[in-house]
Formats: C-alpha cells, structure tokens, sequence
C-alpha cells in the first residue's frame, strides 16, 4: 500500500520513536501534555481544504514529502564546518543582541552571550529542566487546539525553542534578532516552541529572521506564547525568506493585559508554502495591536496570512494593514477575523488587505470576518484586489520612467504603506530596501 | 519643431482625428480650442503616446523623427511634456523621488549623466524658488490630497524641472478658479522660451487671456477647421462654437 510520505502517520511514527528523547521525557506533566496532543493531532490529522480555516490552503505539496528529525549527529554538524562564515543578520553588528538557530537548534555559541539587563533568555530544553512553573501554563494555554493540529503536532514533537523573559520595568533599547536557519539538510522537519513574556511596564523589540542557506525542502512548524503584561509594549518584527521549496508554518498567540501594546509586522517574501497565523487576545482595557505585513509571491508561491483578535474588555484596538503582491502563478490568502465579545465596548477594529494581482494567472482569496457582540464598537475592514493603475502608468511614463521603473516605483510604494508603523527606523529602511530588491529580482 | 501631418488617430476602434495638420515652430505658443467632443484631448493623448490611441494615418514629426511609434517615456525623453487635465494621484511615491526618478530617466534616455543627489536638491530648489511653490510640497506625495489648484501647480513645476522642448497643456484651466487659473498661467509664461514651444488645449478662451498665443486653431470634427491669430479665440468666445458643431460633434 503506497501512503502520502507524511501524512499524519509518519508524523505519529516520529513521536513514537522519539518521545523518550524529547526534552522534559522525565517530566510527568509534559509527557502528559504531549500524549494528549499527539493523540488530538491523531484524531484530526493535518488539515485539508474541507476544514473552514483551511479552504484556501492546500497542504498537499507537504503531504508529498517526507520529513525526518535531524538526527543529534547532524545538529552538532550543524553547529560547525559546514556554516556560511558570516551568518545572516538583518541590523548592524553593534544594533542587535543575535539568537541564532540552526535547523531548529539553539546555538549557543554562535548566539550573543551579554543580553541586556533584566532580559533572561533559556532554550527550551534548559527552560524545562529549570522546573518554571509559568512554561507549563504557557504551553498548555491553547485554547483551540482542535482548530490548530498542527500547533498540537507541534506541542507534542517540540524540542527546540527559546523561553525569553523581559523583567518588569526594564526597557530593552537594542533589539533582540532571532536567527532561524533551516536547509541544513533535505526533508527534514522541526517543531519549535517559543515562548516570551514582556513584564510589566516594559518595552522590547524583537525582530526575527526566518531563512536558509540552501535550496533543500524541509518544514518548520513553530509556535509562540507571548503574553505582554500590564503597560508593557512588545514591537515584534519577522522577515520570512525562505527558499522556493519550504514549507513555513508558525503560529502565534498572544495575551495583552490592561494596557499593553502589541505590535507585529510580517515581511513575507519566502518559502514555497507558508501560513502565518496570529491570534490575538485583547485581555486588558486600553490593550492594543497592530497586525500589518507585506507579503510578496512569485512562481507557484503560496503564502497565508491568517489573523484573529479577540477584544474582550472595553476601550480596546486592533489595527491591520496587509498589502500583497502576486506575480507568477502565486496565491495569497488572507484570512482575518475580528470578535468583539458583548462586554468590549468602546472597540475599534480596523482592517484593511490589498492585493496588486502583476500576472493573469496570480490569485489571491481574502476573507475578512467581524463578529460584534457589542453595541458602541467603531470597527472597519476593506478587502481589494486589483491590478496596476493603468492611469497611475501613464502618468509616470509620461514623465519618461520605463514601463519597467514605472512598475516598480508603484509596486514600492503600495507595499511600502505597511511597513510606515515599523518603529524601529534602521528596520524599516531595510525591509524597504528588500522590498525594492525582490521587484529588481522579480519583476514578473 | 512639431509637423503634425494628415493625423488620423482611433481609440476603441472609434475615429476621432481625421486628418490633422498643423505645424508649430520654437517659440511659438498655439491653441487648439473646440466644442465638447471635438478631438482636442485625444490630441494631446496622442502626442503623449497614451495606449489605446491608434494612430491609423499621417504621421507625427518632431525634430524631424517620427514619433508616432515611440513609447510614451522616450517621447518624454525627446521633449514632449503632457500636463494633464487631471493629474493623477501617486499614493507613497513623494514628488522629490518622483521627479529625480522621471529627470534622471529622460537624462539617461538621451545619453546624459543622471544628476546625483546634491546636484538635484540644487535644481529643484532652484525652480521651486522660480515658481514660488513651497518645498514641503515636494515632501508630499505626488498629487495625494492636493487640491485642484495645487495639482496642476505640480504639474508646471515637473514641466519646469524637465524641461521639455515642447509643452502640451491638455484643458490646464478645467477645474481651476481665476486666482489659480493666473498662478498657473503665471508659471507657464516663466518657462515660454525661444527654444521651447507650447500648445494649450482649452474649451474656453479664458486661459488665453493669460497664456497669450501666437496661433488659434479651431478643432471640430476631428479637423482643424480654422486657424487665426490670438483675434480668433475673442470671436470664439463672442460667438460660441454654434458653426462648428452639430450632432457628429455632439
């Protein structure tokens, strides 16, 4: 009998070989929770196009290959000789405090050892053998498990990650630049879990940079727990450039208390498949987030936006600015859900997703979703797709741009819109200029 | 400067030049007025290169070369700047990238070095002085929540900056108050040179108060029907376009 190489089987065959080396295998309560959610990830399977939240996102690319774990042998390998000698970094050498993982493993010295005062970093298994009460809350706070089998694949197979914690009142100046490297090696897939908690009054930035060093096909399917307490603000940046043949799954949640800021920006221009899912949950009154990203595709590219904003208590804000733009035969989804729960008066809820469509056969699905249980709510959301403005066209060339620069010049400007909220001006120039340098690399 | 010969010219398969002849010289300022639907925008579309507008016959000489086949940006870069009767909003793009983008492009289209960035600042700082416009306006995005005054303002300073050999002004006056229709006017007579020539597209006789041509012409029917000195647009203005018109023009 021929089955689909890594169809939930060979997921499941993976954790039956593997749990009794999974880190915290001793720990009652972790192998509790990672029976209970393979079990669930059993009984779902991955998800298919017949589930609501995954109509536009066919997983069947993934499901044709097979992926194995990286074998401890090869994280060591990994770790040595066979590196790129200077390792990607997005902000300046003296700008940034760099975490760096390699295929899913932290590296700790390849990683920055001084981290700013009152910042306290554990990988995973370090975090776990450190006994911390609060990790076993914030990796069994999914709530909707049922809805996301791959994050309880992930809460089962889970052997990497970084559990970083910002101490009340402490204000992280520099930002902290997570490194995620895959491509080490072909067909092989990694679940990390992360974990961050913003104290009290506190203000952090943390830009994380998803990319390769190869062509090779692998999968990584990550989820963070991120909880930003009480006045805290948390500016959490990711750059996803991954090669043409990955496959990117990551899913975040986060809890803001009484007000605290959560601000995200995604540049997404990676992998041959990749779904970004955020959900947050507005906890506290005069809690905010800002969801904005501008996502680029090409070939037979398929990138998912996928968000949801819980407002639970009054006074609370949601702002989201998505711009897409889709050459080749890419696909782009965007799926956006905003709940206004009875008791969140006062809310305002704006969203927004644009798509430039720059080839016949590039499609883009966009689905915008309110649910408003409370009466005195300001809430907004505009879907668009749509080709280049011909007028805007002839007005440059007119004034002797190329069809070429012309082109470029306004694809620029309409992704450039979402990246205006990124604080952090040494990252929004480059994630400017690599806007400009996938149209001069692409242009379709 | 410009021979315009025997033009037909089609948009939608729909003929609406049918054999046009006109010739300007440098120096030289000249008006084409007519009725609503005469061909007078199509002109200067088709002297810009718009797509959509076929020229079927005749042809269009500037400096001597053909144009009729060229791409909208390298007529920009021999010389023919179109302001528009209504310029177009570029959200995110600012009018100082704009306009070193659109400079530099006709520059290296005509085999000149591109100005750097120094370079410039010094040239638009120049002109914006000329025209009295504010430098904030060139921090603002092209044409983005100018008013109908302002954008055709930007429109004589990207003319200024460019510099072209020849100017069309396809119904500058449309949309504009008598104040802002002087300002405009104003601006365009500062860039009137020996070596330039203009050609203002107008229904109304107006602008001509201000923007003094040496040649009137009157389009209907897809033909230049009349042609007179400046005293022909004071008798357009006195007698309407009753003569001209009839349902084919309506």
């Amino acid at each position: 009998m021929v089955t689909l190489a890594s169809d939930k089987e060979a997921f499941i065959a993976q954790y039956d070989q593997s749990k009794g080396n999974l880190p915290g295998s001793d720990i009652a309560w972790l192998s509790e929770l990672r029976a209970k959610n393979i079990a669930l990830f059993e009984e779902v399977g991955l998800p298919t196009a017949k589930t609501e939240l995954w109509k536009f996102t066919n997983l069947n690319p993934l499901k044709k290959q097979s992926f194995s774990a990286p074998s401890a042998q090869e994280q060591i390998f990994a770790n040595s000789n066979e590196l790129p000698r200077q390792l990607p970094r997005l902000l300046e050498i003296n700008a940034s405090h760099r975490l760096v993982f390699i295929d899913g493993h932290y590296s700790e010295d390849l990683s920055d050892k001084n981290l700013p005062a009152g910042v306290t970093l554990h990988n995973l298994s370090s975090a776990i053998k450190a006994g911390a009460a609060d990790l076993k809350v914030a990796l069994s706070s999914r709530a909707r498990e049922e809805e996301q089998p791959l994050v309880a694949l992930n809460t089962a197979l889970m052997s990497d990650g970084y559990v970083l914690e910002i101490a009340k009142n402490t204000s992280v100046d520099c930002p902290i630049e997570i490194l995620h490297l895959g491509g080490g090696k072909a067909e092989i897939s990694y679940h990390n879990r992360n974990v961050i908690s913003v104290g009290f009054g506190s203000k952090a930035t943390i830009i994380e940079h998803v990319t390769d060093r190869s062509d090779h096909v692998y999968f990584s399917n990550s989820a963070t727990e991120i909880s930003v307490s009480e006045n805290a603000t948390l500016h959490h940046y990711r750059v996803q450039a991954s090669n043409r043949a990955a496959f990117l799954y990551s899913s975040t949640e986060v809890v803001a208390d009484k007000g605290a800021t959560y601000d995200n920006f995604l540049l997404n221009t990676g992998a041959r498949l990749s779904r970004t899912e955020t959900n947050v949950s507005l906890n506290g009154e005069n809690s905010s987030c800002h969801l904005n990203a501008s996502y680029m595709g090409t070939d037979d590219q398929h990138c998912d936006i996928t968000t949801r904003v819980d407002h639970k208590t009054p006074h609370t804000t949601c702002d989201e600015v998505i711009k897409g733009v889709l050459g080749g035969k890419a696909r782009g989804v965007f799926q956006g859900k905003i709940i206004v729960h009875e008791q969140a008066q006062k809310t305002v809820g704006n969203q927004s997703h644009r798509a430039m469509l720059l080839s016949d056969r590039a499609e883009v699905d966009a689905k915008p979703e309110l649910e408003i249980f409370a009466d005195d709510v300001i809430c907004s959301h505009g879907c668009t797709s749509g080709q280049i403005d011909k007028e805007q066209l002839f007005y440059l060339r007119s004034r002797g741009l190329t069809s070429e620069q012309a082109q470029a010049l306004l694809v620029n400007a309409f992704l450039a819109d979402a990246v205006e909220a990124v604080q952090n001006e040494d990252l929004k120039d480059l994630l400017l200029t690599k806007i400009v340098n996938w149209l001069e690399q692409n242009p379709n | 400067m410009l021979e315009i010969k025997n033009l037909h010219a089609e948009v939608d398969g729909k003929a609406i030049l049918k054999g046009i002849d006109l010739n300007i010289n440098k120096g030289e300022v000249h008006a084409i007025m007519g009725p609503n639907g005469s061909g007078k925008s199509t002109l200067a579309n088709v002297l810009a290169g718009r797509d959509d507008y076929d020229v079927t016959d005749g042809g269009i000489l500037f400096d001597g070369k053909d144009i009729s086949e060229l791409e909208p940006e390298e007529r920009a870069g021999e010389g023919i700047f179109l302001a528009f009767q209504y310029p177009v909003e570029i959200p995110g793009v600012t009018n100082t990238t704009f306009l070193k983008e659109a400079l530099n492009a006709q520059r290296k289209y005509r085999g000149e070095d591109e100005l750097d960035g120094m370079e410039f600042v010094k040239l638009i700082r120049r002109k914006t002085k000329e025209l009295g416009i504010k430098d904030d306006m060139l921090k603002r995005a092209v044409n983005v929540g100018f008013s109908g005054g302002e954008k055709k303002r930007n429109d004589i300073l990207q003319m200024a900056v460019l510099n072209p050999k020849l100017a069309v002004l396809d119904e500058t006056d449309s949309g504009l108050d008598i104040d802002a229709l002087k300002i405009v006017a104003e601006g365009v007579n500062k860039l009137r040179a020996e070596n330039n020539a203009i050609l203002v597209i107008t229904h109304y006789q107006r602008l001509l108060n201000y923007i003094v041509p040496d040649q009137v012409h009157v389009l209907a029917h897809g033909k230049i029907q009349r042609s007179g000195g400046k005293e022909l647009a004071l008798e357009l203005e006195e007698k309407g376009y009753a003569e001209y018109s009839d349902d084919e023009a309506a």
